[in-house]
């Protein structure tokens, strides 16, 4: 074992400590379970030993009754052993590991932007539940299983040498000599056993892609393309499968090899001693039983050994993200005002940690908004607005200067009150497979249920609502579907309602609704920015229309920034020339 | 994913007999070899038991044969290496025939889906789609697979049964009862715990759906410092999942132990009444090692076809999916004998060959309805024409029944009425006519693969100079290639995530141009799309000489442009006609219109910016 598994393997110490001690009444309770259960199947071969000899030797039915009975008890309590070793190990499995997941969890949503951008969602989850489930067996009957199956080996073993040293000696030697071989074949399996999974993940990803994409396939003529890179997919899919499995296959020949050599061995060696007059028939039938018993224990550790391999990589793979650790420190605590917010930028520059620092994205900016104030942010994409948006809560934080809301620098505001008094509407929206109203408290179970319903009518969605059977718990489903665009942009509005901020960020929707539509959403607007300081990112001119300021952004830069009334006044501002000639000439 | 919750208890009335024989037949040989192997798997332990009984008879000196022990020693080596024998040998083929199977019937589901006439409307989400591509094509393998372990298993019950009954007849039946009565349990258990099965895994896939969602959300999570509490939800989901987990595996666990349960009981039964014979003297040492070596497989095998007729429930289920999901496919199409090319060289590409009568000179659509069953809504009695080189427009609002339209006439979805007319002429089949050479066409939403930008584009057509430097530089794409760390060789990601809303539609754009298709026809285009580009790609396209383009837009620019406006309202044409003549007849058409500012009257509608993109890029 090399230095990289041992510390992988003290980490799995101190990860079984952490998630397993509050439950180490019911793991202990599982540990007795599982260990009894080996101690009781070690008798039943011996009952029938005693079963067949009594029998010969003409012993008294009730005897023989008794036996059998006592044979009969010892599966049935096996039997119920079994059942709450499943029951107990699943649920402890579950519990730790669920804790596991949550922390995990926690701790990535914690981490900065720069690591969810990098990162898909697909990604997270396979290291989130994946990893960790593949930790399930580990904090629950890992270690007692593998102990539990070398005991049960070596009892097996230590019978056979209590009836006999010599029988002892060859199956102990065969049985351990037969583990060695096992676990070493056992390596060769998992790299295929990976390639198994990725093989089906590409498929089905295949799959799910061009059904997705099925009117354009047809429309465009790309079907016998799409069926030819099927047949390639397939083909390496194939391959890689039935590879897999024929691997697995070559340890199962090698168990079925075992067992069948077993039987052989141990009834060949009964037949030695039962002609030299040292054992009874009954001890040769029972040995016989014994060399069967041992094929299950190999079987087993050299199973529980394949998956230490992926649970140490997966232990690995949960440590190297817990080790990350965010830039975006919690803040000094101090609260915000309550009601409108001042916003300030001072000489802020920033740049992204992979973009240029010669070329950043916000360029020496500073500015000043008032309580209460809207100012309309335009400009094209790169222009930096979006980002100059998100310094405001801390995404990331300026490389140079300061901003502050209401005279504060932000890093001297706690973190959870900065966010509570900052809300944001992007363009996106993004729902969640959830109730109606987890949707909109996004899972604050302290808004009462009459609060949200409010907002619900106060967006001009009353209609909408009164038209749902399950009211609040009506589950969305997943991506939002069954909402057109502009409800769910509302609803979006609804989360910032509840949360009542001092300042309200808004990327203004545009491209995919329709006009109608558009003005529902911009009553809603009008009535967020009531009494709170607002930065639109205006698409429309028509929105432009209705802020107090305006700011144009260009390569970092400000361009211009002053009243909105001031600049459409002036005939040389760059805003007067977007609002007369500029676009018209340029599209028609 | 509900379709999967449905459990019937009555099986569905689908041909899985003929079906089955249709499968069976496609690699008969394989499945013959498969048959023979199993049978030698399941069979010998019938001699190995023998075996073990003539050596125990020899010890006490009372062989048959009047053989020493050693030579059954020797015939009991022989027996087990031959099983090794079929094991290694049905083992190297059973999971070809399964998986040559599965790939026979996901190549016939994705053929239909793909290239028949007709319209195709996935009855479910794509998502359900996959799961019954990925499950049920699953359980089909799955069930064949068992028929080749079907033929050991009977051998091997029959001959064990015969053996033992031989022995002693009054044990033999005695036994019979727990043994049965684990062939009633695989029959009554079955269903149950694929219940639980099921809501465990429907569990487990709300717990990774969650996460998706949070993290694809993570920026609005962190902003609306919602953390903690959406922590708390992922608890509760996570809760639920272990409780299914539990029930699942205590289902399982119960079933396992139950079996093994019956199985001692019998062996009981035989030490029992054994014990009787053997005071007696006509029941020996190796008689008793015989039935307990039978009655384990015994147990096993008796609960494995009691499930068989739950997994024959089970596949008539996945074949009525499957064949639902390929609606109108003739009866066999599921299971036809096609090439799957998992060994040989793979199918040539057709060419795109042009002949006089798909040149386009004018298109006509007379009465072309379609209404959604569910929703009740649709498109009515759409009259359109369309000139060569002409630009017509489709308008309304949102659910005015535009993308319909568009898909209607394209075939996607099938029209319940009307009749279009390509040069005068009526088409039979729009899903297999309106496609290159003859039309290509953009949706709204694009979809992209997950492949490079130049297979995206390209999807299957040769790369001949030049042109598809062209159809880039006409989407407007050829500034963005630069920008693109490899150009077009550029890796897009799952659905195109790595490219920004515009590169997307342009893309899709691009894979429409190089087709040089006689018909355009594009839906919205514009809608990622800042209005510079948007101007630009415009411009372009009226170079392309002739070009006959059917878009919907509701964007002035596009309005103004063309030769024939069609505004639709609730699924009926409003009003046609030119953009000068509807802005004074149209009362829909103002309201659109103006509806597109209310400010300083000449501005141009979407200002300054594009929008934002759409993948999660810094």
């Amino acid at each position: 074992m090399n230095s990289a598994n041992r510390t992988n393997l003290r980490a799995y110490g101190e990860l079984l400590a952490r998630y397993v001690k509050p439950y180490s009444r019911q793991a202990l309770a599982l540990s007795v379970i599982l260990l009894g259960g080996i101690g009781l199947s070690l008798l039943s071969p011996q009952i029938v030993r005693r079963f067949i000899d009594l029998a010969q030797a003409q012993a008294d039915l009730r005897l023989l009754l008794y036996a059998a009975l006592a044979y009969l008890a010892i599966g049935l309590t096996v039997r119920g052993m079994d059942v709450a070793v499943a029951y107990l190990g699943t649920n402890l499995g579950y519990a730790t590991t669920n804790r596991l997941r949550e922390d995990l969890a926690r701790h990535l949503l914690g981490l900065d932007m720069e690591f969810q951008n990098s990162h898909t969602s697909g990604e997270l989850i396979e290291r989130i539940d994946g990893d960790v489930t593949s930790l399930t067996n580990f904090f629950s009957q890992f270690a007692v299983r593998l102990v539990g199956a070398f005991l049960l080996m070596a009892g097996v073993v230590l019978v056979m040498f209590i009836t006999d040293w010599r029988v002892g000696l060859v199956m102990g030697l065969f049985a351990f000599g037969s583990l060695g071989l096992m676990v070493y074949l056992s390596r060769y399996a998992v790299h295929e056993s990976e390639e198994e999974r990725q093989a089906n993940a590409e498929l089905f990803g295949f799959v799910e892609e061009r059904l997705a994409g099925l009117d354009e396939i047809r429309a465009n003529g790309a079907g016998p393309y799409t069926m030819r890179r099927l047949y390639e997919i397939g083909r390496s899919w194939y391959e890689r499968t039935t590879r897999a499995w024929k691997r697995r296959g070559s340890l199962w020949v090698f168990m079925m090899g075992f067992w069948g050599m077993a039987s052989v061995l141990s009834l060949g060696l009964g037949i030695l001693f039962y002609r030299q007059g040292v054992f009874t028939i009954g001890t040769v039938f029972m040995l016989q039983q014994y060399s069967m018993m041992l094929g299950d224990p190999i079987e087993r550790i050299s199973h529980q050994i394949q998956d230490l391999q992926k649970a140490l990589a997966a232990i690995d793979r949960v440590r190297s993200l817990f080790a990350l650790q965010p830039s975006i420190s919690n803040g000094h605590g101090e609260h915000l005002p309550e009601g409108a917010l001042q916003v300030q930028f001072d000489d802020v520059v920033f740049h992204y940690d992979d973009g240029d620092p010669d070329e950043p994205v916000l360029h020496h900016v500073s500015f000043q908004l008032e309580p209460g104030v809207t100012l309309g942010l335009l400009g094209r994409t790169g222009s930096g607005k979006t980002t100059l948006t998100r310094l405001l809560f801390r995404l990331w934080d300026p490389k140079a200067g300061a901003v502050r809301l209401a005279g504060q620098a932000l890093p001297r505001v706690s973190l959870d009150n900065l966010r509570q008094r900052v809300g944001m509407v992007t363009q996106e929206v993004q729902l969640f497979e959830a109730s109606l109203r987890d949707n909109l408290t996004f899972f604050d179970e302290t808004i009462p249920d009459e609060r949200v319903i409010a907002v619900i009518r106060e967006l001009g969605m009353g209609a909408w609502f009164d038209g749902l059977e399950k009211g609040l718990d009506t589950m969305l489903p997943p991506g939002g579907g069954g909402l057109s665009a502009g409800e769910q942009q509302l609803l979006a509005f609804g989360r910032v309602f509840l949360q009542d901020p001092g300042l309200v960020v808004l990327d203004e929707p545009s491209s995919r609704l329709d006009p109608a539509t558009e003005q529902r959403l911009e009553h809603a607007m009008d009535r967020l920015l009531q009494g709170r300081t607002g930065i639109i990112i205006a698409h429309r001119l028509a929105t432009v229309q209705r802020v107090d300021e305006i700011m144009i952004m260009d390569q970092g830069v400000i361009q211009e920034h002053g009243r909105r009334a001031d600049l459409v006044a002036d005939r040389d501002s760059r805003f007067h020339q977007l609002l007369t000639a500029g676009l018209e000439e340029a599209f028609a | 994913m509900e379709s999967l919750t449905m459990h019937t208890e009555v099986a569905p009335r689908v041909p899985w007999l003929r079906y089955t024989w249709r499968l069976i037949t496609y690699r008969p040989w394989l499945f013959v070899a498969n048959l023979l192997a199993w049978g030698a798997f399941h069979g010998i332990p019938v001699l190995t038991g023998l075996a073990v009984r003539e050596i125990f008879d020899a010890l006490e000196g009372a062989s048959r044969w009047g053989w020493s022990p050693w030579a059954f020693v020797v015939a009991l080596f022989v027996a087990e290496m031959s099983r090794l024998g079929a094991f290694r040998l049905g083992f190297g083929i059973f999971i070809d025939q399964w998986y040559i199977l599965e790939s026979l019937v996901r190549r016939n589901v994705m053929d239909h889906l793909i290239n028949a006439a007709g319209a195709r409307l996935l009855p479910d989400s794509s998502g359900a789609a996959v799961t019954t591509l990925r499950d049920d094509i699953h359980d089909v393998g799955d069930w064949v697979e068992g028929l080749t372990d079907l033929g050991g298993l009977v051998v091997f019950v029959s001959a064990s049964l015969a053996v033992m009954f031989s022995i002693n007849w009054l044990i033999t039946v005695v036994i019979l009862l727990p043994v049965l009565g684990s062939a009633v349990l695989g029959i009554t258990m079955a269903q149950r715990i694929r219940k639980y099965r099921r809501a465990n895994r429907a569990a487990t896939s709300r717990v990774t759906g969650f996460i998706g969602e949070v993290f694809g959300a993570a920026q609005a999570v962190k902003v609306a410092c919602a953390e903690e509490n959406t922590i708390g939800y992922f608890r509760k989901l996570n809760d639920t999942r272990r409780k299914a987990a539990v029930q699942d595996t205590l289902a399982s666990e119960l079933f396992n132990s139950a079996t093994h349960l019956l199985i001692e009981l019998s062996i009981t039964v035989v030490l029992l009444l054994g014990a009787q014979s053997m005071r007696a003297g006509d029941f020996s040492v190796g008689d008793f090692s015989l039935f307990v070596s039978y009655i384990w497989p015994l147990g096993f095998y008796m609960r494995y076809v009691g499930n068989i007729m739950a997994r024959q429930k089970r596949v008539s289920v996945s074949f009525d999916r499957l064949t639902k999901l390929m609606v109108d496919a003739p009866e066999n199409q599921l299971v036809a004998h096609e090439p799957v090319y998992l060994k040989e060289p793979l199918p040539t590409l057709p060419q795109l060959r042009r002949v006089p009568a798909d040149r386009l000179q004018s298109l006509a659509v007379l009465g072309l309805t379609y209404v959604h069953p569910s929703t009740g809504r649709g498109i009515h009695e759409i009259d359109l024409s369309l000139e060569r080189g002409e630009l017509v427009v489709v308008t309304g609002r949102i659910g005015a029944g535009k993308t319909t339209l568009l898909r209607t006439l394209l075939g996607l979805v099938p029209a319940q009425e009307g009749v279009i007319l390509w040069n005068g002429k009526p088409i039979g089949d729009p899903a297999t006519w309106f496609r290159p050479p003859r039309a290509a066409y953009t949706p709204q939403v694009p979809r992209l693969f997950s492949e490079t930008l130049r297979e995206n584009v390209l999807a299957g057509l040769p790369e001949i100079d030049g042109k598809l430097e062209l159809a880039l530089d006409r989407a407007v794409m050829d500034y963005d290639l630069h920008e693109l760390d490899r150009g077009l060789d550029t890796q897009v990601g799952p659905r195109g995530v790595k490219l920004s809303g515009g590169q997307m539609q342009r893309t899709a754009a691009a894979r429409m141009f190089v087709r040089e298709p006689e018909l355009y026809v594009f839906d919205d285009l514009s809608s990622a799309l800042d209005v510079e580009t948007e101007a630009k790609l415009w411009q372009r396209i009226d170079r392309l000489a002739g070009a006959t383009c059917l878009v919907v837009s509701h964007r002035r620019s596009v309005l103004r442009r063309a030769d024939r406006i069609i505004v639709l309202k609730d699924g009926r044409v409003a009003a046609r006609g030119r953009l000068s003549e509807l802005l004074h007849t149209s009362a829909e058409m103002q309201a659109l219109w103006h509806g597109q500012d209310e400010g300083d009257g000449h501005v141009s509608d979407v200002a300054l910016s594009d929008t934002a993109p759409m993948a999660r890029t810094a």
